[in-house]
């Protein structure tokens, strides 16, 4: 095996060149590592006598430096060195500028890629020598080795008796959305996709169908092709560059630590403009997301109907539309796990038709939730819910169930119970469900003083109250580390990373986690923002490896107490025997948790 | 073809006007000119804008040889004539012919065995004259080079004396006589004693103090001449000939050539070793020698103002500098190119007359 | 009043995100950025380039320890 001197020409830094000799060593080199602060001249005095394949400098400090290495590679030559001896250099104080005004054969610059050094002493160019690693290989599936059994038999009888009631109460009903999702289902199977393409033979037929169960403004858009207020369409050229630079981009890369395949992590996106939500995709992946999550506009949840085409919108979440989600999904990495939100509002069904059409991997659907914070009458979301169930299964796509309805003030164990509600629905209906315990500091807790020691208790009893319920995958978020955030950005990051540590610990399956501007809100999130959160988390997650956070006593009296309220909530609803009367009464949340129940929708279910 | 050396003692002293100068006298001489440099051309970055900025704006027609990754800081129009399958760290070295105009970032051969083939590309292609941007503590390539240029000025150090005595230094040093009488028999250092008994000594450099003892001695009795066809360290060369005492005494001393000698050391050192030994009645030869054709100044510098933390240009006493200069090279040509602006440069480089301003 | 310039203590950060092709290029933006905003003493603090683009740290040195300091000088009318 080759011969490589390694020298570091500081006076006391030399860790790169000990890490250096010690991977060259690993790999069979025979490494000659000289002294720290070792003079030019002893270097090349050695490397005549050793005649090393290579010899590899490195400096960190700017003093200096260019007198010092010049000297070193003209002694080198002058020593006749240089035919048969590569010089590389490397440090803190080098440039590839630096590197090559000095004559070097190879300047390394960054982390220490000993692939890269490697090719070097091997005389290959990387770029022919190297082989793309590619970091995933496939699409890991959140629900996969859960059987879903209840631990709580209580519990589990409860559900039953409210679940049965909700699937007996949507028998025979439907909504206009139900309706839209029907059409477009028939479209979409005569291989339709815009309902204004001219070529298509019926789409024209197929529009006035639709159109007949949509609102005024998407009647508008459809007919007159007025653009909601802020909405622009993006053009063919802009869509075309766009696709050529994503061509360009590279973002395969390593997953964040600890690589065990737990939790994956997701980001937020939803600038309201599609292009630029591509681009942030793709950066989250090159910092080692594992997927994304789609937030659309509130306002397009509130009229019956979707719009079409490519939509830009000047304010947060982007539009909902079959082309929208698949120029998105065209940015991303195949094996980048993509969620869709539609679980409140009027579109719900047809939002997971689009969704799963566009190639999403997971849905999202929680009625009480909707029904409440999310501003959808109970009735109409819950005849959609079920209805968006049943897709879901047909779809075969695992369907999350968001606990945000938390931050407005509603305690966990009524937010909880509502969730359960969904994971008992969704199971009878053949879906898969995720509940998303929120780990946040919620208007609940703060006001009544739950979390004043330390955030770890709490969400300890969060995520084990659930262990102790049912055998489901969990998955935190719409992000951890709610209302913990400020516009400070280190102070963002590392309130993200601890929370996201502390549920990695905690054998969560998959965590939503913030940017950096989470609590900006007079603009969208900047890009830069999400690599400060991405790169905070992978160095904490290296900090904590296997480790835990260590939780009080208290958190085993918190999980017990939650565990007794929620049943305490489960009983009230099943008792009720009426679960949309139930969210009007306010069993899930009401008035004085912050919650009312919704009104877009009201008096829209009708009878099949 | 004849090749010249552009070398600067440091930056800021005027090597890119020498070299601009000279390729425009080429050019109208009808002359085919070639650039090439060894490392990386210019400043790396700007003062104020911290860019690596191409200072080279070359003349349409001139022949270049810079490295591939290079092109992209072009502003000049080019044809890529041939790709030369040599390697630098900023990709491979392209034969290019300007075809309009513009700055060029020039990053050519970065060692001497790359410098010796890249001058065949230039004469297949039909140079008159090659130019070959350098810098004094990056000079052991310019060994396969026909000459050389020197430019220094106050941007080495900004007195008078100081540029004086290491500019008479360098001078001394391509002066040194070529050994005529020995020849470097191998590739180590060979000690000839005046009873004509020789002895190799086991020594491929001279860097490093830890094996002078044993040299020393092999120095047993008075030495006639001693061949060091090696890289050495002035200082250490002076060490071994004080240990050597007497036995050195009327010696010559024969290194390969100044360029590896200024690898070894700097000039002012070389010139304390030389002045040693001479004074001793020794002498100093080299093996090889290169012309030096003349030496261009800068009288100015950028001074440093801490209180602005910005750099003022400021300038020596340009008469004096000169005066002093010209008295110490004499009979080696020096010139202000700033000011002097009918400088035969060209016919100097060819052994001409010198042109008095 | 006086600049706002002149109240900083010593450096001006600016944090970005930038698309790119490699490291190198990365490099060089920070530095034309620096160049366009017209920023003294600048410097590239950090980047990371990950297939995309660079997360870039960029600082601008404008009053140096051991320089006059303007925010010591009293309140002064421009």
């Amino acid at each position: 095996m080759k011969k490589v001197l390694l020298a570091a020409l500081d006076p006391v830094h030399d860790n790169a060149v000990k890490l250096l000799n010690r991977k060259l060593s690993e790999l069979g080199y025979q490494t000659i590592i000289l002294p720290p602060g070792v003079h030019e001249n002893e270097v090349i005095e050695r490397a005549i006598r050793e005649q090393p394949a290579a010899i590899l400098i490195s400096r960190t400090l700017g003093y200096q430096v260019a007198e010092i290495l010049g000297r070193l590679v003209d002694l080198a030559e002058a020593a006749g060195l240089r035919e048969h001896t590569l010089l590389g250099v490397g440090g803190m104080a080098i440039t590839r500028e630096l590197g090559a005004e000095l004559g070097f054969d190879a300047t390394f610059t960054g982390e220490l890629d000993i692939e890269e050094v490697v090719a070097f002493i091997e005389g290959k160019h990387l770029a022919e020598n190297r082989q793309k690693i590619r970091f995933r290989h496939e699409k890991p599936d959140i629900t996969g080795g859960y059987t879903y059994q209840f631990k709580d038999a209580r519990i589990e009888h409860l559900l039953d008796q409210i679940t049965d009631q909700i699937l007996e109460w949507v028998k025979g009903k439907t909504t206009p959305a139900i309706e839209r999702a029907k059409i477009r289902l028939a479209f979409l199977q005569e291989e339709g996709g815009n309902f204004l393409d001219s070529n298509h033979k019926r789409a024209g037929e197929f529009l006035e169908r639709y159109l007949k169960w949509c609102g005024p403004q998407v009647q508008a858009f459809y007919r007159e092709g007025k653009l909601p207020e802020g909405v622009r369409r993006l053009n063919a050229a802009e869509v075309a560059k766009l696709m050529a630079r994503l061509k360009q981009m590279d973002c395969d890369s390593p997953r964040l630590p600890p690589g065990g395949g737990k939790p994956l992590v997701f980001v937020q996106y939803g600038t309201g403009c599609p292009l630029m939500d591509s681009i942030h995709i793709k950066t989250v992946e090159a910092w080692g997301a594992d997927g994304v999550l789609h937030f659309d506009p509130s306002w397009g949840a509130q009229q019956e109907g979707l719009l079409e085409g490519w939509l830009s919108h000047q304010h947060d979440g982007t539009i909902l539309t079959l082309e929208n989600l698949r120029l998105i999904r065209s940015a991303m990495q195949p094996t980048t796990l993509w969620n869709v939100r539609g679980h409140r509002g009027l579109n719900t069904p047809e939002v997971q038709i689009l969704a799963a059409t566009a190639g999403a991997d997971l849905l999202k659907i929680n009625i009480p939730y909707g029904a409440t914070a999310g501003g959808s009458d109970p009735a109409r979301l819950t005849v959609d819910g079920v209805y968006s169930l049943r897709l879901a299964a047909q779809y075969g796509l695992p369907f999350d169930i968001p606990g945000n309805d938390e931050l407005s003030g509603v305690p966990p164990y009524k937010t909880f119970a509502g969730m359960l509600v969904m994971v008992m629905l969704g199971l009878k209906l053949g879906a898969k469900p995720i509940p998303k315990p929120l780990l946040c500091y919620s208007p609940y807790m703060q006001i009544e003083g739950q979390m004043e020691d330390n955030y770890v208790d709490m969400n300890t009893a969060k995520l084990a109250v659930w262990r102790e319920i049912v055998d489901a995958p969990l998955w935190p978020g719409e992000p951890v580390g709610f209302m913990t955030h400020t516009a400070d950005r280190i102070q963002s990051a590392v309130t993200t990373a601890a929370h996201v540590a502390l549920a990695a610990g905690l054998g969560v399956d998959a965590v939503t986690m913030a940017s950096s501007d989470e609590a900006y809100s007079k603009g969208a999130i900047s890009a830069a923002a999400r690599v400060d959160t991405l790169r905070a988390v992978r160095d904490m997650l290296r900090f904590m490896g296997n480790c835990r956070f260590q939780a009080t006593p208290r958190a085993a009296l918190i999980q017990e107490q939650l565990r007794n309220e929620v049943i305490a909530v489960l009983e009230k609803v099943a008792q009720r025997g009426d679960f949309v009367a139930a969210i009007h009464e306010g069993l899930f949340g009401n008035q004085q948790d912050g919650l009312y129940p919704g009104r877009v929708g009201r008096d829209t279910v009708m009878i099949a | 073809m004849k090749s010249i050396g552009i070398l600067g003692t440091a930056k800021n002293t005027g090597k890119t006007t020498t070299t601009l100068y000279l390729l425009r006298q080429i050019e109208e001489q009808g002359e085919q000119a070639g650039i090439t440099s060894i490392g990386l051309d210019g400043e790396e970055h700007d003062f104020v804008t911290r860019l690596p900025k191409p200072r080279m704006e070359l003349p349409c027609g001139a022949l270049v040889l810079t490295a591939e990754r290079c092109l992209e800081q072009n502003e000049a129009k080019v044809e890529i004539l041939e790709r030369t399958g040599l390697r630098t760290s900023l990709g491979e070295l392209l034969l290019l012919r300007v075809k309009e105009s513009g700055r060029i970032l020039v990053a050519g051969p970065h060692r001497k065995q790359l410098l010796e083939k890249a001058l065949n590309y230039f004469s297949r292609w039909g140079t008159d004259v090659l130019l070959v941007d350098g810098a004094l503590n990056r000079a052991v390539p310019m060994t396969v080079l026909d000459g050389v240029i020197l430019t220094t000025g106050a941007a080495l150090v900004p007195d008078v004396e100081g540029i004086v005595r290491h500019t008479s230094a360098i001078i001394d040093l391509f002066q040194l006589p070529m050994e005529e009488e020995f020849t470097a028999a191998s590739t180590q250092p060979q000690v000839v004693f005046w009873d004509g008994e020789k002895a190799v000594l086991n020594l491929r450099s001279l860097l490093s103090e830890e094996y002078l003892p044993d040299f020393v001695a092999h120095i047993n009795k008075p030495v006639r001449a001693i061949t060091l066809p090696v890289v050495c360290a002035p200082k250490l060369v002076e060490k071994f000939l004080k240990l050597g005492g007497a036995h050195f005494t009327r010696s010559r001393l024969i290194f390969s050539d100044p360029f590896r000698m200024l690898a070894g050391g700097n000039p002012i050192e070389w010139d304390a070793v030389i002045q040693f030994h001479r004074q001793r009645g020794g002498q100093v030869r080299c093996f090889m020698q290169k012309p030096l054709h003349c030496i261009t100044v800068n009288p100015f510098f950028p001074r440093y103002d801490p209180q602005t933390a910005t750099y003022k240009p400021d300038r020596l006493d340009a008469v004096k500098l000169f005066s002093a200069l010209r008295k110490a090279a004499m009979p080696l040509p020096v010139f202000d190119l700033h000011v002097e602006k009918n400088v035969d440069l060209w016919k100097i480089c060819q052994g001409g007359e010198i042109n008095e301003s | 009043m006086k600049r706002a310039l002149d109240q900083v203590v010593d450096a001006l950060d600016i944090e970005t995100f930038v698309l790119c092709g490699d490291e190198e290029e990365a490099r060089q933006i920070g530095e034309r950025l620096l160049a366009e905003l017209n920023l003294p003493h600048g410097d590239i603090v950090f980047l990371e380039f990950n297939g995309c683009g660079a997360r870039l740290r960029l600082r601008s040195y404008l009053h140096r320890p051991g320089q006059g300091y303007p925010w010591l000088s009293p309140q002064e009318e421009t």
